[in-house]
């Protein structure tokens, strides 16, 4: 890992790599989880140092090595938690849309919903299941930054570029660090599972990571 | 040195902008699953058009009686917003109300983040509350699966449909359809008796031959008095009466309540309240009756003329003497007078305003006694509903606009067809007390205690549909018996819900599936028997998550067992509306066509002049006779006399009912318990919602005289409990509720601690199962309660 000391400024991966933590963060909150892609993330050679730089990725690493030997209950278990949490039919400890945390009612489809829905609509980009499900959930909002991210990425454009990331920074202002730290903190308090205490660690570090890279990419444009 | 050592000597354990810098270095990124998660949920779209508002009519298919039109005000596929009539949208002739609190938080039920979303299997014990996700086809194919498995190993009448009332305010409902179905396709246990007023849907008859005892609402103008005698429509929303009562307020007309709560009808709306020990109704009538007669106050030419069984020269043949209702007055069989100190030991009014109120409802012409459905839902419901029949029978109040006939109050107007039921190849019929010996014990269930159109069951019940109930557990009387039974997977083999949430009664299903709400489908919405019109409820929005509508799959049910063809018919849901307004227009011709509905919305129906019940029989009683077999109004029935039951009087008599004020029960239980349905709930539907919870809290009401005796202050949590049940509950020390009595809102959802204690507040709990001795039905109001602090 010599390498360590070499590390420059590289744009490029850096976007891809926060894509990546994005994209995985996704993949935890989206459905109960499957044991052969969790082992897959976790043999990948980059794993480990990314646990090392990062708290949430660490507990995620412990509850996933835990299932390297399991006849099936293990992550049965841990399949049951993420209905329990986040599909019901039992009320809902940690609710995924941000109109609960910020509608001034607390419910889905509140007018937050309808802003949120108008930040994708600016890229033209729609729901595809809007109207039967709010567009504020977990999973949408990280993919519409993660959209913005990829955007960039492939922009040659300084002053798009900029754009693009100044819409980053008030989407994540806006919206995701202002309900996601209530949630992280709804999450961890209602479960007992490591995989998604590290799950809601790692989203208030990625968020914060978020805040800090965005000016900073900004700049040294 | 290890990667890890190499890390922790830099100090960066936490993601941030370094850290990063340092992974970013490593060397290439990990690809998650092939890349597909960069637009998964986000499709890109050239033809977004921003919608404006609309604002669309319509109206709530729950089983409440306001049916207001209300307004969904809708921007881009959501409700933002629901408002009320306005002011000038009142049609005086044919009014309907303005939302009220439930109405104006639509949105929260709708939007909940609770509300199901998916179909799902049962994988724990059932009632455990253990559910998977699963597809709809799945639940589909296991509907049918089972329900043709039991069909054949059980054979038909071993398929029952439970009640589910919560969508019978629209004239489609989800029971209905599986009704159809089921008759379609072989038969079911059906079963009789409504739990809000089969009592005295029953009992009237037998005085008047009929239970549409009620006039049109537009007539209590005429009235100089009237009298709401266990009746609360401020926060039961009986209909629209609450229109007509705030005029008869504001046009001066005394109004008094007789309640063992101070509700806030009484509150509102009442001169005078006069409380009375739950059950014990039939003693204060007996004795206003008493003084009344004493007095002369009575109207003896209406007697003479109309009614059987006042004195002794107007019995029927073949009756022994002193059984008239006089000779019961005045103690010629049982040597007691019925006088009013006699029922101040009872039901505890004092003698002296027994007396003032026969006077003033005697001399008051007209006067209007109109009674509730809370006191019939007694054990001794049947004989209170017949008691104020007695009255006004005596006082002449029958047939004339101002009175009032008392007994079921039921009011014959125009309503829409529903969609066909065909007949049912099972026979037999059970009253709905009798659903949960049906599963145990077939052979328990008699023509003696509720068994109609056949002499003994021919299976026991195997299978259940229950769409849009809660009955199952939290309505049904008695939980924890009800609960061992359904908890017993060998008993009912398959139940199949439907609903918005997660309810105490959808806990039990096997497979559970989310409904659409009355802003996602279409029906339409019907007034309640005061109220003269049809509201379009029109699907407003798409459904939430994956919910469907029952008919949708239903038809699929249908089409897996074989009689999908019959049960469509080849209609959607707008085929039906349209099929319900056209049969309705052979009966009644102004009814619109769909197009046209949907253009106004609201359709009233007419009539010249308000309707007064028993006017033809009054004013020309050789043409029209009454429906009983006399002919005449029977205070005296012959043909309850011939029950010969000791709770079955011939003429409504004070007996004291089982676990009422006067079980000796009382030594152990001492005080009465009822229950009232509450303005943010419509039966238990948004119990769930956390706004209106904050509207009417959850407590119990205790006198201060109860209360003190057991050293209980208001906010102390108590223990309230008898020989069924135990539920923990906050106190709210009040003098609204009378000594001796102890009451809590119906509706409350069951949530039991590990020891079965229920945590939720719901009065069944503590309910009986014991049947009513005429209609074989409820006594969800009688029961005797210990309470204690904790
Ligand atoms: S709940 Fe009943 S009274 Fe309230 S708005 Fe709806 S229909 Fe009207």
């Amino acid at each position: 890992m010599s390498t360590i000391e070499s590390s420059q400024w590289n744009e490029a991966s850096l976007l891809q790599n926060r894509l990546y933590i994005n994209q995985f963060i996704r993949f935890i909150f989206d459905a109960p989880s499957n044991r052969q892609q969790l082992i897959t993330f976790i043999n990948h050679p980059q794993w480990k140092p990314l646990c090392e730089i990062s708290e949430g990725f660490r507990h995620i690493d412990d509850s996933i090595q835990e299932l390297r030997v399991d006849n099936g209950e293990k992550i049965k278990r841990l399949q049951e938690e993420y209905n329990r949490l986040f599909v019901g039919p039992n009320a809902l400890p940690a609710p995924l849309w941000e109109s609960v945390y910020l509608g001034s009612e607390h419910l889905l489809f509140e007018e937050v919903t309808l802003e949120v829905r108008k930040c994708y609509r600016q890229y033209g980009l729609t729901f595809i299941r809007e109207s039967k499900e709010p567009d504020d959930h977990i999973v949408i909002e990280l993919e519409f930054l993660s959209y913005l991210i990829q955007k960039t990425i492939d922009c040659e454009d300084v002053e798009t570029k900029k754009r693009l990331l100044d819409d980053q920074y008030s989407f994540l202002n806006n919206h995701l660090l202002k309900w996601c730290p209530t949630f992280c903190e709804l999450l961890s308090k209602a479960t007992q599972f490591e995989l998604y205490q590290g799950a809601a660690l790692l989203l208030e570090e990625y968020l914060n990571l978020e805040k800090e890279l965005i000016p900073a990419l900004k700049e040294a444009l | 040195m290890s990667d890890k050592n190499i890390l922790t000597k830099i100090g960066e354990s936490k993601l941030s902008r370094r850290s990063l810098l340092k992974w970013t270095g490593i060397a290439t990124v990990p690809v998650i699953a092939g890349g597909v998660w960069s637009t998964k949920y986000l499709s890109e779209n050239k033809n977004i058009v921003e919608a404006s508002e609309t604002i669309v009519p319509t109206c709530s298919t729950l089983d409440c009686g306001g049916k207001c039109m209300i307004k969904a005000h809708v921007r881009d596929g959501v409700i933002t917003r629901i408002s009320a009539r306005s002011d000038k949208e009142l049609d005086e002739a044919n009014p309907y109300m303005k939302a009220c609190v439930r109405g104006r938080s639509y949105r929260k039920n709708q939007y909940h983040p609770d509300r199901l979303k998916y179909p799902m299997k049962r994988v724990g014990k059932r009632g455990e509350g253990k559910f998977e996700r699963i597809s709809w086809e799945e639940a589909v194919a296991t509907i049918i699966k089972e329900t043709k498995r039991i069909t054949e190993q059980y054979g038909p009448a071993s398929r029952y449909v439970h009640q589910g009332t919560a969508v019978t305010g629209g004239t489609i409902g989800g029971a209905q359809l599986a009704r159809r179905l089921m008759a379609l396709s072989g038969g079911f246990l059906n079963y009789y008796h409504s739990v809000s007023m089969g009592n005295t849907a029953a009992a009237t008859p037998y005085t008047y031959g009929t239970h549409q005892t009620g006039n049109s609402l537009d007539s209590l103008k005429d009235s100089k008095l009237i009298l709401l005698w266990g009746h609360n429509p401020s926060e039961t929303i009986f209909g629209n009466t609450l229109h007509y009562y705030k005029k008869l307020k504001e046009a001066g007309i005394k109004i008094i309540s007789i309640d063992p709560r101070y509700s806030n009808t009484a509150v509102a709306f009442a001169d005078e309240w006069i409380p009375l020990l739950p059950g014990t109704d039939n003693a204060l009538m007996d004795a206003m009756a008493y003084v009344i007669v004493k007095e002369n106050l009575h109207n003896k030419e209406f007697l003479d003329k109309f009614v059987v069984g006042f004195d002794e020269e107007h019995m029927p043949e073949g009756v022994p003497a002193n059984e008239s209702l006089v000779s019961y007055l005045f103690g010629k069989k049982d040597g007691i007078e019925k006088t009013p100190e006699w029922a101040e030991r009872i039901c505890k009014v004092p003698a002296k305003k027994i007396t003032e109120l026969a006077r003033e409802y005697a001399t008051a012409k007209p006067a209007a006694l109109i009674q509730g459905w809370g006191p019939q839902r007694h054990a001794s419901g049947e004989r209170i509903a017949r008691g104020g029949t007695m009255l006004a029978s005596i006082t002449g109040n029958v047939g004339v606009s101002g009175g009032w006939a008392s007994g079921y109050g039921g009011i014959p107007r125009k309503f829409p067809m529903g969609i066909p039921v065909p007949d049912n190849p099972v026979k037999e019929s059970i009253s709905i007390m009798n659903w949960t010996d049906a599963i145990t014990d077939p052979s328990n269930v008699t023509p003696e205690n509720g068994l109609k159109d056949g002499d003994k069951l021919t299976s026991n019940i195997k299978l259940i549909y229950n769409l849009a109930g809660n009955y199952l557990i939290n309505q049904q009387p008695d939980i924890n018996k009800t609960k061992k039974i359904l908890e017993d997977e060998s008993l009912v083999e398959f139940i199949v819900a439907s609903d918005h949430f997660l309810t105490p009664s959808a806990k039990y299903a096997d497979i559970l599936l989310p409904e659409t709400t009355f802003f996602e489908r279409w029906n339409i919405g019907e007034s309640w028997a005061s109220g003269d019109y049809i509201i379009l409820s029109e699907k407003v929005v798409e459904n939430y998550y994956e919910s469907r509508s029952d008919y949708d799959w239903l038809s699929e049910v249908a089409q897996g067992i074989g009689v999908g063809q019959a049960f469509t018919e080849g209609r959607d849901e707008i085929g039906w509306i349209n099929y319900i307004l056209d049969e309705t227009r052979k009966v009644e011709p102004d009814t619109p066509t769909f197009e046209e509905f949907k253009k106004k919305r609201i359709h009233y129906w007419r009539y010249d002049g308000p309707r007064i019940a028993f006017k033809d029989q009054i004013e020309d009683p050789v043409n029209h006779p009454f429906e009983t077999p006399s002919g005449k109004i029977e205070i005296f029935s012959k043909r309850l006399y011939d029950m010969n039951h000791s709770e079955i009087p011939a003429i409504p008599t004070y007996i004291p009912e089982w676990e009422g004020a006067e079980d000796p029960l009382k030594a152990t239980y001492p005080l009465q318990c009822i229950t009232w349905k509450g303005r943010n709930r419509a039966n238990s539907t948004f119990a769930n919602h956390p706004w209106l919870k904050e509207v009417a809290e959850q407590v119990l009401w205790i006198n201060p005289a109860d209360a003190e005796k057991r050293g209980i202050k208001k906010g102390d949590k108590v223990k309230i409990y008898n020989g069924r049940g135990t539920i923990m509950i906050a106190a709210e020390v009040t003098t609204r509720i009378m000594p001796g009595v102890v009451a809590m809102q119906a509706g409350a959802w069951y949530d039991p601690d590990k020891n079965g204690v229920d945590t939720g507040g719901c009065a069944n709990v503590l309910t009986s199962q014991r049947i009513t001795p005429l209609a074989k039905g409820n006594a969800h109001q009688t029961m005797l309660v210990e309470v204690q602090k904790t």
